[in-house]
């Protein structure tokens, strides 16, 4: 908790009203979610350190402070396999960032055709309230989402994925494994203690938690603060 | 707020009105005559500087020389003039004030201004209001109607809270058409002190309160209300229709989270998560009271529907499933019973269509066997007052003296079925919800077993069984989670 009191300190200083992905990620470690391994690195030398340290297939992201949706500005290139793949990317990334921060973010590659959206929202009337449902680039539009008001139970966290259609995709479908749901479960509880202990922060995206096997795995994460 | 401090608003020993008037165009008079008219058992007590007799009852110029046992102040002058008014309440010992005067918040920031005074007044001196700018509040023990509209409701077993007036006062006047009496009843006006949640919390421990109903459009401390709500619920039912559904502010959201948040607003997460049903329709607002007061609880949610017709029997099963019932197919050993009982073509499925039988004993003996069965939770009876169609004909028939020489036999008890089904739900504890074949409305027949509730559609009362499911659903995950 300590930590990640330091990391959101320092990005209110430095006037930022949201922590970069990487840091995102950092504090939804420190609170138990499983997160993508990743490195972040400002030249090939350290992209060839990372590739050799997470292993291929990756996943390369321009990343920089103040970024929300990177979809939208070209900054990902996904399913990279070989060092000259990697370094191609990277360059290409390299010369659409802007901003004295930019990096290049080095993701393993999470393989996993199913999406979540796990996230958490400060409501002026109720405080801190976590929602999950169904996740990937048409979120939003979709809207199959349910809530509940931190603090809740193992229950009610439970009973909140029933709510959604996305909760028949979690069972061993189409050859796909049956999803982890009791870690399911502590992710959402996890939220609703972010946001019950960590009053700066206002919006929590994590998009896509991607099923990977049997374990839901954060891929991308944004944090939005007060 | 504890229920003892609210004694003095629901069953005051005595009520002074401030601004009681002569002027019939005046609430000062209106409420008074309301008073009166609802029959109030305590003392009432009209003040007006004017002083002289009104309606019977002699006027005081000041709160000064008032009996001591008034306890309560029913506020009617001009704004302005409000808070000295409640300086003087506080002097006096008088220590509940209902503050009918508009003219506060809900006018704009002058208003608001005044408001705060009273509330900074009342928080100093001890006291508490309901409103301002509220159209009253009626209790049924007390006959006390200290309200505006002009309304003698219904006396009964729901307690109602609203945020509108006027919505309050509608759901008392179709209590009136439907049978749905009422306990309490609060219009909490701008919620300048007392709030919502404070209202539920005290109909929560009401003995006299079997089901608590509420109209909200707003929350100042969603949190509170929450926790309340939540301790309120595992005593008795607490439906609420929230109006003002797409009201939700313009969040500037920069999540999806956020995003989809502001969209719904978490009302309805928020009162899943607190047991509360939530009415999603003015009209379905009453119907589910009338259900949780007159109809047991479901142990689970398998349901068979009885039909005299095809037609209405697969409304009923489409508008069971569709609130997430289920109708389960029937085991062999039901379909041998039923056989007994119905014609040979009968379809042997759920719905059970009597497919136009006339043998007058179909109804109670089918009744009989389904709701002894151990695998159906509850079940909806369509056309249940049939009886008094076929009534209808008959006296048709006799005016044309068509009848001469035909023995009719016995003539049917109309109410026969509704009876039955009373008694078999006072025995076996299964909700049988009822359905006419002949009301448009909701309404409430009288029988030796209690209330018997008639359903005007298929759909409305399917809709009923399924929250009364939820509600049994709710209680039963929650002593579960108790256990352990």
């Amino acid at each position: 908790m300590e930590e990640s009191f330091k990391i959101i300190e320092k990005a209110l200083n430095e006037g930022r009203s949201t922590l970069s992905e990487v840091e995102s990620k950092k504090i939804l470690a420190r609170y138990g979610i499983p997160v993508a391994r990743e490195r972040l690195c400002h030249d090939l030398a350290g992209l060839q350190t990372a590739s050799l340290e997470i292993g291929y297939p990756l996943v390369l992201k321009g990343v920089s402070p103040d970024l929300a949706h990177k979809t939208e500005k070209d900054l990902i290139r996904l399913d990279i396999r070989t060092e000259p793949e990697a370094a191609q990317a990277f360059n290409s990334i390299w010369d659409r960032l802007e901003g004295k921060e930019k990096a290049v973010l080095v993701q393993e590659m999470v393989q996993g055709k199913r999406e979540l959206l796990a996230g958490m929202t400060r409501d002026p009337q109720f405080g801190p309230a976590v929602l999950f449902g169904l996740g990937g680039i048409f979120a939003e539009l979709l809207e199959d989402v349910s809530f509940r008001i931190a603090p809740f139970d193992t229950r009610q966290a439970m009973e909140m994925m029933q709510e959604t259609k996305a909760w028949k995709m979690l069972d061993g479908i189409r050859g796909m494994e049956p999803v982890d749901k009791e870690l399911l479960v502590q992710i959402l509880m996890a939220l609703g203690r972010i946001g019950l202990e960590q009053e700066r922060i206002k919006e929590i995206d994590i998009n896509p938690l991607i099923i990977s096997g049997t374990r839901p795995i954060a891929v991308d994460a944004l944090f939005v603060l007060e | 707020m504890n229920s003892s401090s609210y004694e003095s608003f629901f069953k005051p020993q005595g009520i002074a009105l401030i601004g009681a008037s002569a002027d019939p165009y005046k609430w000062g008079f209106r409420v008074l005559v309301n008073i009166l008219a609802g029959g109030f058992t305590g003392l009432i007590c009209p003040v007006n500087p004017k002083g002289g007799t009104l309606l019977g009852l002699e006027v005081y110029p000041s709160l000064k020389g008032l009996p001591r046992e008034v306890d309560l102040a029913v506020i009617t002058i001009p704004a302005q003039q409000v808070p000295e008014a409640l300086r003087n309440c506080a002097e006096q010992g008088i220590r509940s004030v209902v503050v009918i005067s508009s003219g506060f918040s809900e006018t704009g920031p002058a208003g608001r201004t005044l408001e705060d005074e009273l509330r900074h007044l009342s928080s100093q001196k001890g006291l508490q209001f309901i409103g301002p700018n509220t159209m009253g509040i009626f209790c049924a023990e007390s006959r006390l109607h200290a309200l505006m509209p002009p309304i003698l409701p219904l006396f009964g077993g729901v307690s109602l809270v609203s945020q509108s007036g006027n919505v309050g006062v509608q759901m008392l006047a179709w209590g009136k058409e439907r049978g749905v009496g009422f306990s309490k009843f609060v219009s909490s006006g701008n919620e300048g002190d007392l709030q919502l949640e404070d209202y539920i919390e005290y109909f929560a421990d009401d003995p006299d309160t079997k089901v608590i109903l509420a109209y909200l459009e707003g929350l100042e401390n969603g949190r509170r209300f929450l926790d309340i709500a939540r301790k309120a619920t595992r005593k008795k039912p607490l439906i609420l229709f929230k109006g003002g559904k797409t009201d939700v502010g313009s969040k500037a959201a920069h999540s999806h989270s956020g995003a989809l948040a502001g969209r719904y607003g978490l009302y309805q997460a928020a009162f899943r998560q607190a047991g509360i049903i939530e009415a999603e329709t003015s009209d379905s607002l009453l119907d589910y009271a009338a259900a949780f007061l007159h109809y047991p609880l479901p142990q689970g949610k398998k349901i068979a529907v009885l039909t005299r017709g095809g037609g209405w029997g697969v409304v009923a099963a489409d508008a069971c499933r569709e609130w997430g019932l289920e109708l389960p197919a029937l085991p062999n050993p039901l379909i041998k019973k039923l056989n007994q009982y119905l014609p040979p073509y009968w379809s042997r499925g759920n719905p059970i269509d009597m497919a136009a039988t006339l043998n007058p004993e179909a109804v109670p003996q089918c009744l009989e066997v389904l709701v002894q069965e151990e695998g159906i939770d509850g079940i909806l009876a369509l056309g249940v007052d049939f009886g008094k169609r076929t009534s209808q004909m008959v006296e048709r028939l006799i005016e044309k003296d068509l009848l001469r020489g035909i023995d009719l036999g016995k003539k049917p008890d109309e109410q026969r079925d509704i009876h039955l089904i009373m008694k078999l739900m006072a025995t076996h504890r299964k909700p049988m919800v009822m359905v006419s074949g002949i009301s448009t409305a909701t309404k409430t027949v009288s029988s030796p077993h209690g209330e018997a509730v008639l359903f005007p559609t298929p759909e409305r009362a399917a809709r009923a069984m399924a929250k009364l499911w939820q509600y049994s659903h709710f209680l039963q995950k929650e002593a579960l989670h108790a256990l352990q």
